[in-house]
């Protein structure tokens, strides 16, 4: 799959010899670990889901040191800073997504097996083994599917998805599998390819004991791989990809209930509703650029021949494969509503909360200082993703942060571990301006949110350079002792414009309906309108100060806003400013 | 501004202009018209004149058309952040905001680039004229 992609093939081989050289008792060549026999299987009990039993395949992969650094890495980043419960990890994340997709398949199986049982016939395999199988890739792909993660999740994801290198590899797994997935889920499609995971499997494979050994099935590791990143094998089992990585998928259906859960936010939807309502239909997946030819040309299909390509026809103006996909009928319209409700809620709760805004926004300044010192000691992007893939949450006390020679990393990483974090001192929502400036207001908005598309172009940059270039030389001005330079007067004074990327709707593409009746969300509820009312009245760009420079940064601030903003008037500023608590 | 330097928000920006210029529709709730322009832009890579940020503009093969994720977010965000209203109640089409139009007015385009700006409107015709008929048939109502 990966031979026309050296990048991804790059970082496959790097990431095998970071797992047999870091932890050589599991993924070495003579490993240590398994020193009994292995259990068929054992019970994990989770705090949302309740009792799960796991694989012995599962198993291997859950004990490897991998994927245990993922119980250090929080769910919600610094979000704990702000409800104090919210201490949940990648870890219990990703046995509830295991459990989630079982459910989502088991309810197919139940309700829908007529029409698996005809997509079955299709390949070369009895039906009953064949389901058995597919269950099995559905559940590994789960569980692996945020193995990428590092230091405080998205937190970190923000800053090494900025690598040349991993933004190579999104290129090429885009002309894999035809569509853009995040860094993160690179680096997990990569780990399914290393040896060094087979190995462990291997291994754990030879301590069942032999009874157990002689009822072992093999899985197909292009499958597990490619439903990671929302693809299968075989378009008619694109259904599966959905499970794993779509609008409605069994990670969204975990991280909505676990995180709102976990801060103590009655959020709620009604899962069992979705598995009553979930179904397959038949649809089309196009082709205009060729991708899925490959990729489906490449792989180890179920079926003897690669799936046939249709023609372009007068209705579907692409070559296309029929695929049978995930949908949900129209009378599941409430249980969509629930979930985009909850997602809302939770951006404006959790995500966006300025204080968790305030925290994640001084570890990725943190990160990026970190970055350049790894540059500036000729590291290149592959040991820089090693480097990320060595943290978690507990290395902010460790000599890369807090035993840092760079005292701005030091003192940050002090900061944020002691939760001394910078205040808002401007916060600007679009619906707010409502007089003659609104309209400056809303270009430079505008202009915060045009991001990059991969040309050296990025209008976003541009525009934060500019504003953060007149921030910090206003600061210096105002307060000499800053630092020698306009950023880093920046970072000693924690100032900083924050404009994060606003919640993504992509379940407005979502459609409801059956096979033949294509229903786009919008047509059935008001999406547009609430998108339109929860962005223009919560989405917040900021302006951060450390406490001890507040009035140095709000003056410094208002000189940036009017210079780049273009916004003048005393009322402008009087809105946008937090006060105080006097 | 010429093809080297225009963003994807910038182009799309100046060709929502143009449209208000020639009195055409734009949609906003069916997004389809405009990934499939934006993908023929893509594709025309001979049309002199073609922005860069095309040519690194991903789309998602996903559904029955093409579908690129950061023209979508952008298209909300432009509405959203109130650069383009949709005063129906079913949020059908956009118009620009007058306030920001002269903004985005006062852009000096390279010529070359605003003559692949009169490419796009032209070649925008078909797709948003269909979208602007709703009993038109589409693809999305076919399968």
């Amino acid at each position: 799959m990966l031979q026309h992609c050296p990048t991804l093939s790059k970082i496959v081989a790097r990431l095998d010899s970071h797992l047999q050289g870091r932890f050589p008792d599991f993924f070495g060549k003579h490993p240590k670990h398994p020193f009994l026999h292995v259990k068929p299987y054992k019970v994990i009990h989770d705090s949302l889901w309740g009792t799960n039993r796991f694989s012995w395949r599962e198993l291997a992969v859950i004990d490897s040191p991998f994927f245990q650094r993922l119980r250090a890495i929080r769910q919600v980043g610094l979000a704990y800073y702000v409800y104090p419960c919210a201490q949940h990890s990648r870890f219990e994340h990703s046995l509830g997504v295991v459990t989630v997709a079982s459910k989502v398949f088991d309810a197919l199986l139940q309700r829908h097996l007529p029409d698996l049982q005809m997509i079955a016939r299709c390949f070369a395999v009895p039906v009953e083994e064949l389901l058995a199988r597919l269950r099995e890739e559905l559940r590994m792909a789960a569980l692996v599917h945020d193995v990428g993660h590092s230091i405080y999740s998205h937190a970190s994801e923000q800053v090494y998805q900025e690598l040349p290198l991993l933004q190579n590899a999104v290129r090429e797994l885009h002309k894999i599998i035809g569509k853009k997935k995040g860094a993160g889920e690179v680096i997990s499609f990569c780990f399914s390819r290393t040896t060094a995971l087979k190995s462990v499997l291997d291994n754990a494979q030879q301590h069942l004991p032999n009874d157990e050994k002689r009822k072992v099935k093999e899985i197909v590791w292009d499958n597990v791989s490619l439903l990671i990143v929302g693809r299968s094998v075989h378009p008619y089992l694109q259904w599966m990809g959905d499970i794993i990585s779509s609008d409605l998928d069994a990670d969204k259906l975990d991280y909505l209930l676990r995180d709102a859960s976990a801060a103590g936010l009655p959020l709620r939807y009604d899962l069992e509703r979705y598995l009553y309502t979930v179904g397959l239909a038949k649809d089309v997946l196009t082709d205009g650029d060729g991708h899925l030819e490959g990729m489906y040309g490449s792989v180890k299909a179920l079926a003897s021949a690669p799936p046939p390509r249709q023609e372009a026809t007068a209705l579907i103006e692409f070559p296309h494969y029929e695929a049978y996909t995930l949908r949900l009928p129209r009378n599941a319209v409430n249980t969509v509503e629930q979930i985009v409700i909850c997602k809302f809620m939770l951006f404006s709760y959790i995500y966006h909360h300025r204080k968790v805004r305030a925290a994640e926004g001084m570890l990725g300044a943190l990160l990026q200082r970190v970055v350049a010192h790894w540059r500036s000691e000729g590291k290149s992007d592959e040991d820089i993703i090693e480097e990320f893939l060595r943290l978690d949450d507990s290395s902010l006390g460790s000599a890369v942060f807090a035993g840092n020679t760079d005292t701005t990393v030091s003192s940050h990483s002090s900061r944020i571990a002691q939760r001394v974090l910078p205040r808002e001192v401007y916060g600007f929502v679009a619906s707010k301006f409502s007089h003659a400036e609104g309209g400056l207001l809303s270009e430079f908005m505008s202009k915060l949110l045009d991001r990059k598309t991969g040309a050296p172009q990025d209008r976003r940059e541009a525009v934060m350079k500019q504003f953060h270039e007149v921030m910090g030389s206003e600061l210096l001005k105002l307060k000499p002792g800053l630092g020698n330079t306009a950023e880093e007067a920046l970072l000693n004074a924690g100032a900083w414009l924050d404009a994060p990327k606003p919640p993504k709707f992509e379940n407005i593409n979502l459609i409801l309906g059956s096979s033949g009746d294509r229903i786009p969300l919008s047509e059935v509820f008001p999406i547009r309108y609430w998108i339109q009312a929860y962005e223009s009245h919560r989405y917040t760009a900021r302006i951060f100060s450390f406490s001890e420079h507040v009035d140095e940064v709000r003056a410094a601030a208002r000189a940036a806003c009017e210079k780049v903003i273009g916004a003048t008037t005393d009322s402008f500023f009087d809105t946008a400013l937090r006060k105080p608590v006097s | 501004m010429d093809n080297r330097e225009i963003s994807l928000g910038e182009f799309v920006k100046q060709l929502t202009l143009r449209f208000t210029e020639q009195g055409m529709t734009m949609p906003l709730r069916d997004e389809r018209p405009w990934h499939m322009l934006f993908y023929k832009l893509k594709t025309s890579s001979s049309v002199a004149g073609r922005p860069d940020f095309l040519a690194d503009l991903l789309f998602d093969w996903d559904g029955p058309y093409p579908r690129s994720s950061e023209l979508a977010e952008y298209l909300d965000t432009l509405h959203w952040t109130g650069c383009l209203s949709a005063s129906n109640p079913q949020y059908e089409v956009v118009t620009v905001n007058p306030k920001v139009s002269q903004l985005w007015s006062s852009l000096p385009i390279d010529p070359k680039l605003s003559s692949f700006i009169d490419y796009a409107v032209q070649a925008a015709k078909g797709p948003f004229g269909a979208a602007a008929n709703v009993n038109a048939p589409t693809l999305s109502n076919a399968i």
